[in-house]
């Protein structure tokens, strides 16, 4: 047994371990994030999630169908 | 248990080598690549989103629209660059444990690190790291 290769493989198993710890820690959710919004013509509208209902939403077909028409 | 698999996957080859009485050079380390490679392609499909009413994303697939974060897409992108990258390091690890690739390998504390094993080892572990962040985001 390689002493050096079986501490880089606990090396790797700690770490792996550490690393879901510090992200937990360091990446939140956001409580609003933004959604991007593609449409069937390519179209990209960004919007918070909280305002993305579906009267935004409605909106937003809207404005696709017209260009569509156009 | 997940975290674990380089040791498991290198005391199983040695228990392998042992009982079978061979001495052969590790592929542990092509395997470990492999396993943080296939860790890394789901990465890169987005997220449904789960902070909008399922309703206003029922429209949306109806009206053949798509939804998703930015910061979501933004990282499977990332993740898309990742992955090719880990495809080089994949083929460069297999290319180690070949007759041709030996060379004096590098050296630390007087121990022959096995670089294979080592480069497995790091593609495991920023690929765990990966899977953490998309499950936060």
């Amino acid at each position: 047994m390689d002493p050096l290769t079986l501490g880089i493989a606990a090396l790797a198993a700690v770490g792996a371990f550490g690393a879901k710890f510090i992200v937990e820690k360091a990446f939140r959710p956001s409580a609003s994030p933004k959604i991007e919004v593609v449409t069937s013509d390519g179209e990209k509208t960004t919007v918070e999630a909280s305002q993305l209902t579906s009267a935004k939403v409605e909106e937003i077909l809207h404005k696709s169908a017209t260009r569509v028409s156009y | 248990m997940l975290y674990g698999l380089p040791i498991y996957l290198y005391l199983l080859e040695l228990l392998l080598k042992h009982f079978a009485a061979i001495t052969a050079d590790s592929v542990v380390g092509p395997t470990l690549a492999g396993a943080g490679l296939g860790f890394l392609l789901p990465l890169t499909e987005l997220k449904e989103v789960s902070s909008v009413d399922p309703k206003v994303l029922r429209k949306l697939k109806e009206a053949k629209a798509v939804a998703y974060s930015r910061r979501d897409k933004s990282f499977s992108d990332f993740v898309w660059v990742c992955f090719f990258c880990a495809l080089g390091f994949w083929m460069w690890c297999i290319y180690l444990t070949l007759p041709v690739a030996q060379g004096p390998g590098w050296n630390a504390f007087g121990w022959h690190i096995n670089e294979s094993f080592a480069i497995g080892c790091i593609m495991f572990f920023v690929s765990i790291v990966l899977t953490e962040i998309k499950e936060r985001l």
